[in-house]
Protein backbone atom coordinates (compact mmCIF):
# COMPACT_ATOMS: atom_id res chain seq x y z
CA UNK A 1 0.00 0.00 0.00
CA UNK A 2 3.18 2.39 0.54
CA UNK A 3 3.31 2.93 -3.08
CA UNK A 4 -0.35 3.95 -3.46
CA UNK A 5 -1.69 7.47 -4.08
CA UNK A 6 -4.73 6.96 -3.10
CA UNK A 7 -6.37 3.91 -2.00
CA UNK A 8 -10.52 2.82 -2.31
CA UNK A 9 -11.29 0.54 0.55
CA UNK A 10 -14.93 -0.67 0.15
CA UNK A 11 -16.60 2.66 -0.55
CA UNK A 12 -19.65 3.03 -0.32
CA UNK A 13 -21.86 6.14 -0.87
CA UNK A 14 -25.70 6.61 -1.04
CA UNK A 15 -27.84 9.49 -1.96
CA UNK A 16 -31.27 8.27 -0.53
CA UNK A 17 -32.09 4.89 -1.53
CA UNK A 18 -29.61 5.32 -4.74
CA UNK A 19 -26.77 3.46 -3.91
CA UNK A 20 -23.76 5.28 -6.21
CA UNK A 21 -21.20 3.45 -4.58
CA UNK A 22 -21.10 -0.46 -3.49
CA UNK A 23 -17.90 -1.27 -1.31
CA UNK A 24 -15.80 -0.27 -4.29
CA UNK A 25 -11.78 -1.09 -3.88
CA UNK A 26 -9.25 -0.34 -5.72
CA UNK A 27 -5.70 1.29 -5.30
CA UNK A 28 -3.98 4.15 -7.61
CA UNK A 29 -0.63 4.02 -8.11
CA UNK A 30 1.73 7.15 -7.63
CA UNK A 31 2.02 8.88 -10.79
CA UNK A 32 -0.59 6.60 -12.29
CA UNK A 33 -3.32 8.03 -14.91
CA UNK A 34 -6.74 6.09 -14.54
CA UNK A 35 -9.63 6.88 -16.78
CA UNK A 36 -13.00 6.48 -14.95
CA UNK A 37 -15.86 5.35 -17.53
CA UNK A 38 -18.78 4.09 -17.44
CA UNK A 39 -23.00 4.56 -17.73
CA UNK A 40 -24.44 7.53 -16.10
CA UNK A 41 -25.32 6.82 -12.67
CA UNK A 42 -22.82 4.37 -12.54
CA UNK A 43 -20.56 6.56 -9.27
CA UNK A 44 -17.70 7.41 -11.21
CA UNK A 45 -18.11 11.10 -10.24
CA UNK A 46 -18.55 10.06 -6.89
CA UNK A 47 -15.99 7.89 -6.39
CA UNK A 48 -13.66 11.05 -7.65
CA UNK A 49 -15.55 13.61 -5.22
CA UNK A 50 -14.37 11.17 -2.32
CA UNK A 51 -10.88 11.40 -3.17
CA UNK A 52 -11.05 15.34 -1.45
CA UNK A 53 -14.16 14.95 0.46
CA UNK A 54 -16.23 16.75 -1.25
CA UNK A 55 -18.36 13.52 -0.53
CA UNK A 56 -18.37 11.69 2.96
CA UNK A 57 -18.72 8.15 3.12
CA UNK A 58 -21.09 6.05 4.37
CA UNK A 59 -18.73 3.31 4.78
CA UNK A 60 -15.15 1.99 3.81
CA UNK A 61 -12.44 4.53 3.84
CA UNK A 62 -10.22 6.54 1.78
CA UNK A 63 -6.97 6.65 1.76
CA UNK A 64 -4.63 9.89 -0.14
CA UNK A 65 -1.23 8.72 0.75
CA UNK A 66 -2.04 6.67 3.50
CA UNK A 67 -4.02 8.91 5.26
CA UNK A 68 -7.48 8.10 5.76
CA UNK A 69 -9.11 11.43 4.40
CA UNK A 70 -12.48 10.85 6.62
CA UNK A 71 -10.17 10.91 9.69
CA UNK A 72 -10.49 13.98 12.24
CA UNK A 73 -7.33 14.64 12.82
CA UNK A 74 -6.96 15.14 8.90
CA UNK A 75 -6.82 18.82 7.78
CA UNK A 76 -9.58 18.68 4.96
CA UNK A 77 -8.44 22.04 3.70
CA UNK A 78 -4.67 21.03 3.46
CA UNK A 79 -5.43 17.77 2.30
CA UNK A 80 -7.00 19.13 -0.83
CA UNK A 81 -4.41 21.93 -1.56
CA UNK A 82 -2.73 19.18 -2.36
CA UNK A 83 -5.50 17.34 -4.61
CA UNK A 84 -6.38 19.67 -8.14
CA UNK A 85 -9.72 19.66 -8.77
CA UNK A 86 -11.35 20.33 -12.90
CA UNK A 87 -15.35 20.35 -12.60
CA UNK A 88 -17.40 19.51 -15.78
CA UNK A 89 -18.63 23.46 -15.40
CA UNK A 90 -15.30 24.89 -14.95
CA UNK A 91 -16.70 26.99 -12.07
CA UNK A 92 -14.73 29.39 -12.45
CA UNK A 93 -15.47 32.73 -10.04
CA UNK A 94 -17.12 34.74 -12.27
CA UNK A 95 -16.05 38.13 -9.99
CA UNK A 96 -12.59 37.35 -10.68
CA UNK A 97 -10.51 38.00 -14.09
CA UNK A 98 -8.92 34.84 -15.44
CA UNK A 99 -5.15 35.70 -13.62
CA UNK A 100 -7.40 36.27 -10.24
CA UNK A 101 -9.27 33.04 -10.54
CA UNK A 102 -6.03 31.28 -10.32
CA UNK A 103 -3.81 33.54 -8.34
CA UNK A 104 -6.42 33.26 -5.72
CA UNK A 105 -4.75 30.51 -4.12
CA UNK A 106 -1.29 31.13 -4.04
CA UNK A 107 -2.48 34.37 -2.37
CA UNK A 108 -4.89 33.79 0.00
CA UNK A 109 -4.28 30.14 1.57
CA UNK A 110 -0.05 30.41 0.41
CA UNK A 111 0.03 33.61 1.36
CA UNK A 112 2.27 34.72 -1.43
CA UNK A 113 3.04 38.52 -2.22
CA UNK A 114 0.85 39.86 -4.93
CA UNK A 115 3.09 40.26 -7.48
CA UNK A 116 4.19 37.05 -6.87
CA UNK A 117 0.87 35.09 -7.22
CA UNK A 118 0.72 37.53 -10.32
CA UNK A 119 4.19 35.83 -11.95
CA UNK A 120 2.68 32.64 -11.45
CA UNK A 121 -0.69 33.30 -12.43
CA UNK A 122 0.22 34.40 -15.57
CA UNK A 123 3.25 31.69 -16.17
CA UNK A 124 0.12 28.85 -15.51
CA UNK A 125 -1.81 31.03 -18.18
CA UNK A 126 0.59 31.07 -20.30
CA UNK A 127 1.28 27.25 -20.05
CA UNK A 128 -2.43 26.42 -21.19
CA UNK A 129 -2.28 29.45 -23.97
CA UNK A 130 -4.64 31.99 -22.17
CA UNK A 131 -1.74 34.28 -21.34
CA UNK A 132 -2.83 37.31 -23.52
CA UNK A 133 -6.57 36.59 -22.11
CA UNK A 134 -5.43 36.55 -18.54
CA UNK A 135 -7.41 39.61 -17.66
CA UNK A 136 -10.85 38.76 -18.72
CA UNK A 137 -13.82 37.56 -16.35
CA UNK A 138 -14.68 34.23 -17.39
CA UNK A 139 -17.96 35.48 -19.02
CA UNK A 140 -15.57 36.80 -21.79
CA UNK A 141 -13.96 33.35 -22.27
CA UNK A 142 -15.28 30.69 -24.52
CA UNK A 143 -15.89 27.63 -22.50
CA UNK A 144 -12.85 25.39 -23.86
CA UNK A 145 -10.87 28.72 -22.16
CA UNK A 146 -12.63 28.81 -19.27
CA UNK A 147 -11.93 25.00 -18.23
CA UNK A 148 -8.24 25.69 -19.38
CA UNK A 149 -8.26 28.27 -16.84
CA UNK A 150 -10.00 25.65 -14.47
CA UNK A 151 -6.67 23.27 -15.03
CA UNK A 152 -4.40 26.55 -14.48
CA UNK A 153 -6.34 27.50 -11.39
CA UNK A 154 -6.02 23.42 -10.53
CA UNK A 155 -2.43 23.39 -11.19
CA UNK A 156 -1.55 26.73 -8.96
CA UNK A 157 -1.37 24.67 -5.58
CA UNK A 158 1.12 21.85 -7.19
CA UNK A 159 -1.03 19.28 -6.59
CA UNK A 160 0.47 15.80 -6.64
CA UNK A 161 -2.62 14.45 -7.76
CA UNK A 162 -5.29 15.74 -10.33
CA UNK A 163 -8.91 14.90 -10.25
CA UNK A 164 -11.00 15.64 -13.79
CA UNK A 165 -14.73 14.99 -13.75
CA UNK A 166 -15.84 15.08 -17.11
CA UNK A 167 -13.53 18.03 -18.23
CA UNK A 168 -14.44 18.03 -22.03
CA UNK A 169 -17.91 16.74 -21.95
CA UNK A 170 -19.52 20.56 -22.06
CA UNK A 171 -17.48 21.32 -24.53
CA UNK A 172 -17.51 21.33 -28.49
CA UNK A 173 -15.12 19.03 -30.62
CA UNK A 174 -12.83 21.78 -30.92
CA UNK A 175 -12.81 23.30 -27.91
CA UNK A 176 -12.66 19.90 -26.29
CA UNK A 177 -9.57 19.03 -28.44
CA UNK A 178 -7.49 22.02 -26.96
CA UNK A 179 -8.79 20.75 -23.31
CA UNK A 180 -7.77 17.21 -24.33
CA UNK A 181 -4.21 18.10 -25.53
CA UNK A 182 -3.34 20.16 -21.92
CA UNK A 183 -4.60 17.09 -19.97
CA UNK A 184 -2.59 14.70 -22.20
CA UNK A 185 0.49 16.66 -21.62
CA UNK A 186 -0.08 16.72 -17.75
CA UNK A 187 0.15 12.76 -18.31
CA UNK A 188 3.52 13.51 -19.36
CA UNK A 189 4.32 14.99 -15.54
CA UNK A 190 4.77 13.38 -11.81
CA UNK A 191 1.28 13.30 -11.55
CA UNK A 192 -1.51 10.86 -9.84
CA UNK A 193 -4.38 11.66 -12.12
CA UNK A 194 -8.12 9.91 -11.97
CA UNK A 195 -10.61 11.68 -14.82
CA UNK A 196 -13.96 10.57 -15.42
CA UNK A 197 -14.95 10.72 -19.08
CA UNK A 198 -16.54 9.07 -21.78
CA UNK A 199 -13.81 10.54 -24.05
CA UNK A 200 -11.83 7.47 -25.76
CA UNK A 201 -9.49 9.86 -27.41
CA UNK A 202 -7.87 11.20 -24.12
CA UNK A 203 -8.71 7.71 -22.51
CA UNK A 204 -5.88 5.61 -25.00
CA UNK A 205 -3.56 8.86 -25.07
CA UNK A 206 -2.75 9.40 -21.59
CA UNK A 207 -4.51 6.09 -19.57
CA UNK A 208 -2.66 4.07 -17.65
CA UNK A 209 -5.62 1.55 -16.84
CA UNK A 210 -8.98 2.56 -17.80
CA UNK A 211 -11.68 1.59 -15.33
CA UNK A 212 -15.49 0.69 -15.86
CA UNK A 213 -17.52 1.20 -13.51
CA UNK A 214 -21.22 0.08 -12.66
CA UNK A 215 -24.03 0.35 -10.02
CA UNK A 216 -21.04 1.85 -8.12
CA UNK A 217 -19.11 -1.34 -8.48
CA UNK A 218 -15.89 -1.70 -10.79
CA UNK A 219 -16.63 -4.45 -13.26
CA UNK A 220 -13.10 -3.94 -15.57
CA UNK A 221 -9.86 -2.52 -15.21
CA UNK A 222 -7.79 -2.51 -17.47
CA UNK A 223 -5.28 -0.69 -20.04
CA UNK A 224 -6.63 1.38 -22.51
CA UNK A 225 -5.51 -0.44 -25.00
CA UNK A 226 -6.98 -3.72 -23.91
CA UNK A 227 -10.27 -1.94 -22.84
CA UNK A 228 -11.07 -1.24 -26.68
CA UNK A 229 -10.89 -4.66 -27.56
CA UNK A 230 -12.49 -5.31 -24.09
CA UNK A 231 -15.43 -9.01 -24.37
CA UNK A 232 -16.90 -7.92 -21.14
CA UNK A 233 -20.50 -7.95 -22.62
CA UNK A 234 -21.47 -4.91 -20.34
CA UNK A 235 -18.11 -2.99 -21.30
CA UNK A 236 -18.92 -3.72 -25.13
CA UNK A 237 -22.71 -2.60 -24.95
CA UNK A 238 -21.05 0.91 -23.36
CA UNK A 239 -18.88 1.15 -26.18
CA UNK A 240 -21.36 0.28 -29.03
CA UNK A 241 -22.87 3.34 -27.36
CA UNK A 242 -19.97 5.66 -27.51
CA UNK A 243 -18.20 4.15 -30.65
CA UNK A 244 -19.98 3.11 -32.71
CA UNK A 245 -17.19 1.28 -34.69
CA UNK A 246 -17.32 -1.09 -32.21
CA UNK A 247 -20.73 -2.43 -32.46
CA UNK B 1 -45.06 75.37 1.72
CA UNK B 2 -41.60 78.01 1.17
CA UNK B 3 -43.15 80.09 3.88
CA UNK B 4 -43.45 76.96 6.50
CA UNK B 5 -39.74 76.15 5.32
CA UNK B 6 -38.06 79.85 5.53
CA UNK B 7 -39.94 80.22 9.02
CA UNK B 8 -38.84 76.70 10.58
CA UNK B 9 -36.14 75.65 8.45
CA UNK B 10 -33.81 75.33 11.51
CA UNK B 11 -36.02 73.64 13.24
CA UNK B 12 -37.48 71.13 10.66
CA UNK B 13 -33.65 71.02 9.17
CA UNK B 14 -30.55 71.30 10.76
CA UNK B 15 -31.33 73.15 13.99
CA UNK B 16 -28.85 74.40 16.01
CA UNK B 17 -26.47 71.38 16.33
CA UNK B 18 -23.15 71.43 17.66
CA UNK B 19 -25.16 74.12 19.87
CA UNK B 20 -28.19 73.77 20.87
CA UNK B 21 -30.77 70.89 19.83
CA UNK B 22 -30.63 69.00 16.49
CA UNK B 23 -32.95 69.94 13.83
CA UNK B 24 -35.27 67.10 12.08
CA UNK B 25 -33.88 66.03 8.97
CA UNK B 26 -30.35 66.04 10.72
CA UNK B 27 -31.37 63.36 12.94
CA UNK B 28 -33.26 61.95 10.99
CA UNK B 29 -29.96 61.32 8.48
CA UNK B 30 -28.37 60.50 12.31
CA UNK B 31 -30.79 57.76 12.69
CA UNK B 32 -30.48 56.11 8.91
CA UNK B 33 -26.92 56.31 8.47
CA UNK B 34 -26.35 54.60 12.23
CA UNK B 35 -28.87 52.13 11.58
CA UNK B 36 -28.05 51.18 8.42
CA UNK B 37 -24.17 50.74 9.28
CA UNK B 38 -25.28 48.80 12.06
CA UNK B 39 -27.82 46.42 10.39
CA UNK B 40 -26.08 45.73 7.64
CA UNK B 41 -23.24 43.41 9.40
CA UNK B 42 -25.45 41.83 12.01
CA UNK B 43 -27.83 41.06 8.76
CA UNK B 44 -24.29 39.53 6.89
CA UNK B 45 -23.88 37.21 10.43
CA UNK B 46 -27.70 36.01 10.58
CA UNK B 47 -27.47 35.41 7.08
CA UNK B 48 -24.12 33.45 7.41
CA UNK B 49 -25.78 31.20 10.50
CA UNK B 50 -28.84 30.71 8.59
CA UNK B 51 -26.92 29.19 5.75
CA UNK B 52 -23.96 27.77 8.20
CA UNK B 53 -25.07 23.96 8.47
CA UNK B 54 -24.35 24.69 12.03
CA UNK B 55 -27.54 23.42 13.50
CA UNK B 56 -27.25 25.21 17.03
CA UNK B 57 -26.50 28.21 14.79
CA UNK B 58 -29.52 27.51 12.00
CA UNK B 59 -31.72 27.16 15.08
CA UNK B 60 -30.54 30.06 16.88
CA UNK B 61 -31.03 32.76 13.55
CA UNK B 62 -34.40 30.87 11.58
CA UNK B 63 -36.07 31.84 15.41
CA UNK B 64 -34.92 35.18 15.68
CA UNK B 65 -36.27 36.14 12.33
CA UNK B 66 -39.55 33.90 12.17
CA UNK B 67 -40.15 35.69 15.71
CA UNK B 68 -39.32 38.99 14.41
CA UNK B 69 -40.96 38.71 11.33
CA UNK B 70 -44.22 38.33 13.28
CA UNK B 71 -44.18 41.59 15.24
CA UNK B 72 -45.15 45.30 13.44
CA UNK B 73 -42.25 47.24 14.44
CA UNK B 74 -44.53 50.18 15.79
CA UNK B 75 -45.73 47.02 18.44
CA UNK B 76 -42.21 46.55 19.04
CA UNK B 77 -40.61 49.52 19.42
CA UNK B 78 -43.40 50.34 22.07
CA UNK B 79 -42.08 47.18 23.34
CA UNK B 80 -38.47 48.26 23.62
CA UNK B 81 -39.45 51.73 25.03
CA UNK B 82 -40.88 49.99 27.76
CA UNK B 83 -39.06 47.72 28.52
CA UNK B 84 -35.11 48.54 28.41
CA UNK B 85 -35.43 50.64 31.10
CA UNK B 86 -36.97 48.05 33.20
CA UNK B 87 -33.54 45.90 31.61
CA UNK B 88 -31.04 48.12 31.72
CA UNK B 89 -29.67 49.67 34.95
CA UNK B 90 -29.09 53.07 32.86
CA UNK B 91 -31.16 55.21 31.47
CA UNK B 92 -32.05 54.80 27.80
CA UNK B 93 -33.01 57.64 25.27
CA UNK B 94 -35.39 57.42 22.66
CA UNK B 95 -32.59 58.12 20.06
CA UNK B 96 -31.03 54.44 20.96
CA UNK B 97 -34.13 52.79 21.77
CA UNK B 98 -35.33 53.29 18.12
CA UNK B 99 -31.85 52.23 17.09
CA UNK B 100 -32.20 49.31 18.72
CA UNK B 101 -36.23 48.86 17.39
CA UNK B 102 -34.57 49.71 13.50
CA UNK B 103 -31.32 47.59 13.64
CA UNK B 104 -33.07 43.93 15.54
CA UNK B 105 -35.75 45.11 13.08
CA UNK B 106 -34.49 44.97 9.96
CA UNK B 107 -31.67 42.61 10.75
CA UNK B 108 -33.66 39.79 10.28
CA UNK B 109 -35.57 41.58 6.91
CA UNK B 110 -31.85 42.24 5.43
CA UNK B 111 -30.60 38.83 6.44
CA UNK B 112 -33.41 37.34 4.34
CA UNK B 113 -32.56 39.37 1.28
CA UNK B 114 -28.70 38.25 1.40
CA UNK B 115 -29.41 34.89 2.55
CA UNK B 116 -31.21 34.47 -0.62
CA UNK B 117 -28.52 35.68 -2.54
CA UNK B 118 -26.19 33.16 -1.17
CA UNK B 119 -28.47 30.38 -1.39
CA UNK B 120 -29.07 31.19 -5.40
CA UNK B 121 -25.17 30.75 -6.09
CA UNK B 122 -24.14 27.61 -7.94
CA UNK B 123 -23.24 25.23 -5.73
CA UNK B 124 -20.34 24.72 -7.76
CA UNK B 125 -18.66 27.64 -6.50
CA UNK B 126 -18.54 26.72 -3.20
CA UNK B 127 -17.25 23.61 -4.01
CA UNK B 128 -14.61 24.98 -6.05
CA UNK B 129 -13.70 26.87 -3.70
CA UNK B 130 -13.43 24.25 -1.07
CA UNK B 131 -11.69 21.72 -3.59
CA UNK B 132 -8.50 24.68 -3.80
CA UNK B 133 -8.47 24.01 0.41
CA UNK B 134 -10.08 27.38 0.88
CA UNK B 135 -11.41 27.69 4.74
CA UNK B 136 -14.86 28.34 5.72
CA UNK B 137 -13.99 31.68 6.20
CA UNK B 138 -12.05 32.45 3.20
CA UNK B 139 -14.72 31.06 0.67
CA UNK B 140 -17.48 33.30 2.51
CA UNK B 141 -15.12 36.68 2.16
CA UNK B 142 -13.76 35.75 -1.26
CA UNK B 143 -16.27 33.74 -3.26
CA UNK B 144 -19.67 33.74 -1.33
CA UNK B 145 -20.19 37.37 -0.02
CA UNK B 146 -18.75 38.95 -2.98
CA UNK B 147 -21.47 37.66 -5.38
CA UNK B 148 -24.10 36.98 -2.97
CA UNK B 149 -24.11 40.45 -2.47
CA UNK B 150 -24.16 41.83 -5.83
CA UNK B 151 -26.78 39.93 -7.42
CA UNK B 152 -29.29 41.02 -4.17
CA UNK B 153 -28.04 45.03 -4.26
CA UNK B 154 -31.63 46.10 -4.85
CA UNK B 155 -33.26 44.01 -2.12
CA UNK B 156 -30.84 45.43 0.06
CA UNK B 157 -31.06 48.82 -1.33
CA UNK B 158 -34.83 48.33 -0.87
CA UNK B 159 -34.82 47.61 3.18
CA UNK B 160 -32.30 50.78 3.14
CA UNK B 161 -34.89 52.95 2.02
CA UNK B 162 -37.23 50.94 4.39
CA UNK B 163 -34.93 51.87 6.84
CA UNK B 164 -34.79 55.46 6.24
CA UNK B 165 -38.31 55.70 6.52
CA UNK B 166 -38.90 53.47 9.78
CA UNK B 167 -37.00 56.13 11.44
CA UNK B 168 -39.98 58.42 11.26
CA UNK B 169 -41.38 56.01 13.89
CA UNK B 170 -39.34 57.83 16.59
CA UNK B 171 -42.14 60.33 16.15
CA UNK B 172 -44.54 57.84 18.66
CA UNK B 173 -41.73 57.80 21.47
CA UNK B 174 -41.02 61.28 21.13
CA UNK B 175 -37.73 60.79 19.48
CA UNK B 176 -37.22 64.85 17.44
CA UNK B 177 -36.53 63.62 14.28
CA UNK B 178 -38.15 64.79 11.16
CA UNK B 179 -42.00 63.59 11.55
CA UNK B 180 -41.77 64.60 15.24
CA UNK B 181 -41.04 67.95 13.90
CA UNK B 182 -43.25 68.37 11.49
CA UNK B 183 -46.09 67.56 13.88
CA UNK B 184 -44.30 70.05 16.17
CA UNK B 185 -45.03 72.84 13.65
CA UNK B 186 -48.49 71.45 12.47
CA UNK B 187 -49.55 72.22 15.78
CA UNK B 188 -48.13 75.21 16.27
CA UNK B 189 -49.38 76.84 13.03
CA UNK B 190 -52.48 74.94 13.16
CA UNK B 191 -54.25 75.23 9.37
CA UNK B 192 -50.98 73.73 7.33
CA UNK B 193 -51.31 70.31 7.66
CA UNK B 194 -51.59 69.31 4.33
CA UNK B 195 -48.51 71.77 3.36
CA UNK B 196 -46.49 70.27 6.04
CA UNK B 197 -46.86 66.78 5.38
CA UNK B 198 -46.23 67.18 1.51
CA UNK B 199 -43.44 69.02 2.48
CA UNK B 200 -41.98 66.38 4.88
CA UNK B 201 -43.11 63.30 2.00
CA UNK B 202 -40.88 65.63 -0.37
CA UNK B 203 -38.18 65.67 2.06
CA UNK B 204 -38.05 61.53 2.52
CA UNK B 205 -38.70 61.26 -1.48
CA UNK B 206 -35.47 63.08 -1.66
CA UNK B 207 -33.83 61.32 0.50
CA UNK B 208 -34.62 57.39 -0.57
CA UNK B 209 -34.19 58.70 -3.97
CA UNK B 210 -30.58 60.15 -3.73
CA UNK B 211 -29.80 56.76 -2.16
CA UNK B 212 -31.79 54.66 -4.67
CA UNK B 213 -29.53 56.85 -6.95
CA UNK B 214 -26.15 56.24 -5.19
CA UNK B 215 -26.57 52.85 -5.16
CA UNK B 216 -27.71 52.25 -9.08
CA UNK B 217 -24.41 54.10 -9.80
CA UNK B 218 -22.67 51.43 -7.49
CA UNK B 219 -24.56 48.52 -9.09
CA UNK B 220 -23.40 50.53 -12.63
CA UNK B 221 -19.73 50.81 -11.61
CA UNK B 222 -19.42 46.76 -10.27
CA UNK B 223 -20.99 45.32 -13.53
CA UNK B 224 -18.96 48.01 -15.59
CA UNK B 225 -15.71 46.47 -13.28
CA UNK B 226 -17.24 42.96 -13.90
CA UNK B 227 -17.24 43.54 -17.45
CA UNK B 228 -16.04 40.70 -19.38
CA UNK B 229 -12.18 42.33 -20.13
CA UNK B 230 -10.52 44.43 -17.50
CA UNK B 231 -7.67 46.70 -18.99
CA UNK B 232 -5.09 49.05 -17.20
CA UNK B 233 -2.69 47.97 -14.29
CA UNK B 234 -5.38 47.69 -11.53
CA UNK B 235 -7.11 44.52 -12.30
CA UNK B 236 -5.56 42.01 -10.31
CA UNK B 237 -5.75 42.03 -6.83
CA UNK B 238 -9.63 40.90 -6.42
CA UNK B 239 -7.75 37.68 -5.16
Amino acid sequence: MSDAAIVFDQVQKRFGDFTALAGFSERVGKNEVIILCGPSGSGKSTLVRTVNRLETLQGGRVLVHGQDVAEHTVNVDVLRRGIGFVFQQYNLFPHLSAIDNVAIGLRRLLGQPKDSAADQALALLARVGLKEKAHRRPSGLSGGEQQRVAIARALAMKPTILLFDEPTSALDPQMAGEVRSIISSLAEEDMTIMCVTHDMGLATSMADRVWFLEGGALVESAAASDFIRSENPRVRNFLSKILPHCR
Amino acid sequence: MLTIVQDHWSFLLWGQFPDGPIGGLALTIVIAVMSLAITFPFAVCIALARTSGLPMLHWLSTGYVYVVRGLPILTFLLWLYFLLPLLLPFSITPFWTLLAAIVIYQSAYLSEVIRAGIEGLPPGQTEAARSLGMSWFIVTRKVVLPQALYDVLPGILNQFTIIIKESSLGSVIALNELTFQAAQVDSFLVTKSLSIYCLIALVYFMICFSLSYLVKNLENRIANKRGATLTGPDNFGFA
